[in-house]
């Protein structure tokens, strides 16, 4: 008690020292708990976007090859893939089978935008139909062939309303052109995370009339698991059970990195697959899942991680080096002092605890300073909203950047700063418990 | 009853290649209840016989004991132990610590004892200690705050919180003008009445050494007269 209280007040004594060793301390802790809550809240808020892009956890696309030779992306032996998805039924929130275009042109009169079309089976699509903001007509009928639904921006760029009549230019899958006409249903909301791309929703069956697929076939089906925890169990289970009936091409074989951003450009860019691949019979199904898309981001933020980590022990062993000069300064100090409180009757251990205990209040006070300065940012600057027109919408959420900071990883740093403090106090601490008290005693100061 | 005994003690501090012979066979004994004076000019090892008699300096020869213990055969733990239990220090530079106050300058001691005294206690007898050594209006100043005469109070009241049966003071005045001095001896004096404590102090002001009834006078690190009154 009697220590520590002299240890905390030994902190006053030199204010303008004390202030910038803490402050050096608060700076370190500043950049470290700041980066973290950055890479955090970007990881998590890439997933959100993702699941929400992509419209679930994990993904199948099928392939097949035509007879001409050529590959086209589509799923026709469903029967397969629906018995393959019963066995994880109990773990699947929901899933969506769609077919899409990517880059259809809308055209409504003289003016033209791209729109990237997905083909719904809105009975199995609740979510979707949860997340959609109607700004202007109804979902009542979009169950009907031909109804569309539009972003804000794009009705806007058109001019088109509820119930007008547009057209769109499209690619089949075997990439010839064709043009659909469809009836503007709703028109919906711009959602903030990923309004970069101008998603409009159709009935599946008339998407797929017009861009060469049957009516029960579709291009991919997602899963949106009720546990996102379970997405890579649930995704070798997929492959496991496919594999008995189907050619897989598994995410399972995770070296042959070309293959995996064939997928990922599939998912993306979409086209075909490489003509390298000998034909095959029937579907060949490929699963991705949230996972292996964010595996670069991962490794990306590890990388963040790891370098503010070696920015923050770099700049806290700069500091050590001053905090050590400065307790060596302290013992010469308080030589006097110490050889006093030994006379009177204190212990060796006392006099080594209260130089730890005062470089460790120092080191507490200044790491308190860096919290409460990296929450005010990361407050403030979560509360900038930015115009999500561009790639950088994958970034925001609700056009926000999000922050993280989890008491875990500031519980980390503090305990890291706190051990890297008293090793650098151990020694001149342990000098000052050795002092002989005569010596002490005549010291000048 | 003896409390202090030192046998042919003998000090050398090395110095360059020679050494300085600093106390030359002292040997003398100090009752319960003195009130002792160690005079002589300066350099004559008054401090050397006062830091050995404090356990924070070991004789090179001979034999110190208190209460009838060897002090040499004591370790660093047990040492501490003794100073903090049996001993209390009055410096000449007083010596308060300066980051606490007055009232917490004096309680200091009693907080590196192993069973303090409950909170309520210790302030009672603090207070009391304080309006003894005329402190009772500066409980709450720093010691930076004070007179040197003041701070010597603090330093006495100090010296005396945990009780002890011997108190050893170098040069407690010579550091205050001969009035303050005089005031504070007369203090000590009092303290040596009231609750029957030792007091061995060194000084080199012979009008101060009158007052002891004890007085071992030095020179050249030797007794030249041990002399009851
Ligand atoms: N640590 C030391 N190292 C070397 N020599 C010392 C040391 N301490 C004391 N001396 C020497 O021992 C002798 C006695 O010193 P001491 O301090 O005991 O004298 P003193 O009587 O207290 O003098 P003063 O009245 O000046 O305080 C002196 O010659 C001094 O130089
Ligand atoms: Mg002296």
């Amino acid at each position: 008690m009697n220590i520590s209280k002299i240890s905390m007040r030994n902190i006053t004594r030199q204010k303008k020292r004390s202030f910038l060793l803490g402050g050096a301390i608060a700076f370190g802790v500043f950049i470290i708990i700041t980066i973290g809550s950055f890479t955090a809240g970007m990881t998590e808020t890439l997933k959100e976007n993702f699941t929400s892009i992509m419209g679930g956890h994990i993904y199948i696309l099928g392939t097949e090859t035509l007879d001409s030779g050529r590959i086209v992306q589509v799923i026709g032996d469903t029967a397969d893939l629906e018995r393959a998805i019963d066995t994880v039924d109990d773990l699947v929130k929901e899933y969506h089978v769609r077919s899409q275009v990517r880059m259809g042109e809308i055209i409504f009169g003289s003016k033209s935008t791209t729109l990237q079309v997905s083909g719904i089976d809105w009975n199995k699509e609740q979510l979707l139909k949860d997340t959609l903001t109607i700004a202007d007509g109804s979902l009542e009928n979009i169950e009907k062939a031909g109804s569309l639904i539009i972003p804000e921006k794009v009705a806007d760029k058109l001019g088109v309303i509820p119930g007008e009549t547009v057209l769109i230019r499209m690619d089949t899958v075997t990439g010839q052109k064709n043009v659909g006409e469809f009836t503007v249903a709703a028109i919906v909301q711009e959602q903030d995370s990923f309004s970069f791309i101008s998603a409009g929703y159709t009935e599946m069956g008339y998407l797929n009339d017009l861009i060469g697929l049957e009516s029960d076939e579709y291009q991919y089906l997602n899963l949106h698991l009720k546990d996102i925890a379970q997405m890579d169990i649930v995704a070798e289970k997929l492959v496991t059970e496919l594999e008995k009936t189907s050619l897989v091409d598994a995410g399972d074989d995770e070296d042959e990195d070309g293959e995996e951003d064939q997928r990922h450009g599939m998912m993306f860019g979409g086209g075909m697959t490489s003509a390298s691949d000998e034909p095959w019979d029937g579907t060949k199904f490929s699963i991705t899942n949230l996972n292996d898309i964010m595996e670069p981001v991962l490794q990306l933020v590890n990388i963040l991680n790891i370098v503010s980590l070696a920015l923050f022990v770099i700049l806290m062993i700069i500091t050590m080096v001053g905090l050590i000069n400065t307790f060596r300064m302290v013992l010469i100090e308080r030589t006097k002092e110490i050889g006093t409180m030994r006379a009177i009757g204190m212990h060796r251990g006392s006099v080594r605890s209260i130089f730890l205990l005062e470089a460790l209040y120092l080191a507490l006070f200044g790491a308190a300073g860096g919290i409460i300065l990296s929450f005010a940012t990361t407050i403030i600057t979560g509360l900038i909203r930015f115009t999500a027109d561009s790639a950088l919408g994958l970034f925001l959420h609700s056009g926000r950047l999000q922050f993280i900071t989890t008491p875990v990883s500031v519980l980390q740093v503090v305990f890291l700063l706190a051990v890297m403090t008293l090793i650098a106090v151990y020694l001149p601490a342990k000098k000052a418990a050795k002092l002989k008290v005569v010596d002490a005693l005549r010291a000048q100061y | 009853m003896t409390v202090i005994s030192l046998k042919d003690v003998h000090k050398k501090y090395p110095l360059g290649k020679t050494e300085v012979h600093a106390v030359k066979g002292v040997s003398f004994d100090i009752e319960s209840g003195d009130f002792i004076s160690i005079a002589g000019p300066s350099g004559s090892g008054k401090s050397t016989i006062l830091n050995m008699i404090g356990c924070i300096d070991t004789p090179s020869e001979g034999i110190v004991t208190i209460n009838e213990t060897n002090t040499s055969d004591l370790k660093d733990k047990e040492i501490t132990n003794l100073r903090h239990d049996v001993l209390g220090f009055i410096f000449q530079n007083f010596n308060l610590i300066p980051v606490l106050n007055v009232f917490e300058n004096i309680e200091f001691p009693m907080l590196l004892g192993k069973n303090p005294l409950p909170k309520a206690e210790r302030e009672v007898w603090i207070s009391q200690l304080m309006e003894e050594v005329g402190l009772g209006d500066w409980k709450t100043h720093k010691p930076n705050e004070l007179s040197g005469g003041q701070r010597q109070r603090v330093a006495i009241a100090r010296a005396l919180v945990t009780k002890p049966q011997i108190v050893l003071a170098d040069e407690p005045t010579a550091n205050l003008d001969s009035e303050t001095g005089s005031s504070i001896i007369e203090l000590m004096k009092k303290m040596n009445n009231d609750y029957g404590t030792t007091f061995i102090f060194s000084t080199h002001d012979q009008t101060i050494v009158d007052i002891a009834d004890h007085v071992i006078q030095l020179k050249d690190g030797k007794i030249v007269e041990n002399r009851r009154r």
